[in-house]
């Protein structure tokens, strides 16, 4: 385990370790090369992750396996329509001496160490449990028992239910902005993987299978100094700064930029969104992206590798074409960068 | 004897203006004339032609409805047509019969009057058109001298008539070039022949630019707009962006730039350098401008030689 708080650990000691975790994660989460390399990119830049897709095909193995690979600590809470914000902060019960005893959750007890905390199906949880969310994820601290309680080292993942639409309760505009990433996690196209998934028993008994991984690969103290060395480190020309905010002009007015879509009026699609915190969300991803590419220089292709990711989901349509978001800013995206002149 | 004259001329003198003073005005009745082209010689199926002249008051109009209409007028007789023709106060119909009376000799026959409704100050009046007769004679068999050779009764053809094409000619040839001429235009728009859409010659263009930059090339700037190019004419050639990562895929797409490879990384490795390491001097170490120039005309060789 390296200590990379030390001011003895190089960029490259860095490297290494970022990618023995992906190794290691990737061990025991088959088929999901893309989603371990996105999560990474997510845990080098510090941010929260919003995390999209199918039932049972292994978010909850592949956010516990990395919370194993860093170590500190884990916690999961499932999101219910009934839920309130209390519920995330104090456990109540009632005690052997039969008096009501209310005493810090599990999220709360576990705040000094908390690394990875998945919140699962937050849009079946009410408004208010986002505000609360929202706090801990801008701020990293939630007041309780009338204290502040810190996080020092939190970084939230939640999954978004998109199949049912009876009793959720929709993320708002603002809360989609504040997660650094969306990342879509398939079902393995690759037909071994998916044979093995289906016949191998090792994957199974998740348990077991997270037994593959000894313990931590990197201290999951030392990110944020790491997070920052990276992001000094990675040089970003005048050439790539025009370039992403060309990209920015291009996917917020489409139609001036010239892109077109079949069957989509450019002049409406796109009501808002696109913010200057999305932007600088993706140029941070992007210098992840570079670093871990064993570059010193952010270039095109390292934005153009989290682009969607970071931007989809803060790009805010009009109604007509919001049913078919996926499919529209996943084209508009593709458009905008098969577009804009680089360098 | 005067004195015995004077009073007979006093008395015829008294009796003339009393006549002249019963006689109606010759203005206010009308009067009409009949007027055949001939009154015999009519055949079976000749057309009898006939003007009837009416002079009418001025101001009075013809009723057309009283006219007779064209159609059978009697079992040997048909009414063609009648046309009305009006000059000043004279009315004239002209009127064509036929005549259908099979004659087996010479004979007159009546012409059937009618009449005709006139609107003289508002009050109808008729005048009737009188009868006339015409003379119709039988058809007399031919007789021509007898031959012996039935044959000999035909007569020869007539030499078919000479008709002067040659200007019905200049006019097809006319019309033939301007067929021609309006296919152009039409070819132009649906691109066919030599109006064909050619894929455009991008890496042609960008040589052009990159000798006009001349040695200008060999400056910092100059290099730069020298990437750019080329950076530009990649993109047309591809349809698309084309960064570093996409090299291999794009030369897998258009297999004819696949001898330049070695050259496209050198130029994607300098223009990295150039434009995102901020280093523009390293990269004219890696591809100078004269290798830069040597890669784009041999990007618009392998063009022009592809399919």
């Amino acid at each position: 385990m390296k200590d990379m708080a030390s001011n003895g650990a190089t960029l490259n000691d860095l490297r290494g370790t970022a990618n023995a975790l992906e190794a290691a994660v990737g061990r025991v989460v088959v088929g999901q090369a893309r989603a371990i390399r996105l999560v990474t990119i997510s845990i080098f830049a510090r941010g929260h992750v919003l995390l999209v897709g199918d039932v049972g095909v292994g978010k909850t193995t592949l956010l516990r396996a990395f919370g194993r690979a860093l170590g500190g600590a884990y916690e999961r809470m499932e999101g219910t329509v009934d839920m309130m914000p209390a519920d995330l902060l104090y456990h109540t019960f009632i005690a052997e001496d039969g008096r009501p005893r209310v005493q810090p959750s599990a999220v709360l007890a576990k705040a000094d160490s908390l690394s990875i905390f998945f919140f699962n199906e937050i849009n079946r949880a009410r408004p208010q449990v986002h505000a609360l969310l929202l706090r801990l994820m801008a701020e990293r601290s939630v007041t309780a028992f009338n204290r502040t309680y810190q996080f020092p080292f939190l970084q939230v993942y939640a999954d978004r239910n998109r199949v049912e639409k009876e009793e959720t309760f929709e993320l708002p505009a603002a809360a989609r902005d504040r997660f650094f990433m969306e990342i879509p996690v398939e079902a393995p196209t690759d037909f071994e993987a998916r044979r093995q998934l289906i016949f191998d028993p090792r994957f199974h008994d998740v348990d077991r299978l997270l037994d593959g991984i000894a313990g931590p690969v990197l201290d999951h103290r030392g990110l944020e100094d790491a997070a920052a060395q990276v992001q000094q480190s990675v040089h970003t020309s005048t050439a790539v700064q025009d370039y992403v905010t060309r990209l920015w002009e291009a996917i917020v007015h489409p139609a001036a930029a010239g892109v077109a879509l079949p069957g989509v009026d450019m002049d409406r699609l796109v009501l808002g969104g696109a913010s200057p915190r999305g932007l600088a969300f993706l140029v941070r991803a992007g210098r992840v992206r570079a670093w871990l590419e064993g570059r010193d220089m952010l270039v095109p292709e390292d934005v153009r590798d989290v682009f969607v990711e970071t931007m989809a989901h803060r790009v805010f349509l009009d109604p007509v074409y919001e049913l078919r978001r996926e499919s529209i800013v996943r084209d508009l995206c593709a458009a905008v960068l098969a577009t804009v002149p680089v360098p | 004897m005067a004195a015995r004259i004077l009073p007979i001329a006093a008395t015829l003198t008294v009796l003339l203006l009393g006549a002249a003073q019963a006689q109606p005005a010759g203005d206010a009745s009308p009067d009409v004339v009949v007027r055949a082209e001939r009154d015999i010689g009519f055949f079976t199926g000749d057309l009898i032609r006939a003007d009837v002249i009416l002079t009418v008051p001025a101001g009075a109009t013809l009723d057309r409805a009283s006219l007779p209409v064209p159609g059978p007028v009697a079992y040997w007789l048909d009414l063609r047509d009648i046309t009305v023709v009006r000059h000043g106060r004279t009315i004239t119909l002209h009127l064509i019969y036929q005549n259908f009376y099979v004659a087996l000799d010479a004979r007159r026959m009546q012409m059937p009057g009618f009449p005709v409704g006139l609107l003289i100050g508002g009050t109808a009046q008729a005048v009737d058109v009188p009868p006339w007769t015409i003379g119709v004679s039988p058809l007399r068999e031919v007789a021509p001298p007898v031959q012996e050779d039935p044959k000999a009764y035909l007569q020869p053809d007539r030499p078919a008539g000479y008709l002067d094409t040659g200007r019905w000619w200049t006019v097809t040839g006319g019309l033939a070039v301007a067929a021609l001429l309006a296919l152009l235009p039409l070819a132009y728009h649906r691109a066919w022949g030599p109006f064909r859409r050619r894929p455009a010659r991008d890496f042609a263009a960008a040589v052009r630019h990159l000798r006009r930059l001349g040695a200008r090339g060999e400056t910092e700037t100059g290099y730069l707009e020298a990437l750019l190019i080329l950076h530009r004419a990649l993109d047309g050639a591809a349809g698309r962006r084309v960064l570093a990562d996409d090299m291999p895929a794009f030369l897998n797409r258009r297999p004819v730039f696949t001898p330049a490879r070695a050259g496209l990384e050198a130029f994607f490795q300098a223009s990295r350098q150039a434009f995102f390491g901020s280093a523009p001097a390293k990269a004219r170490q890696v591809l100078p401008f004269k290798d830069l120039q040597v890669l784009g005309r041999s990007l618009a060789a392998a063009e022009r030689g592809r399919p």
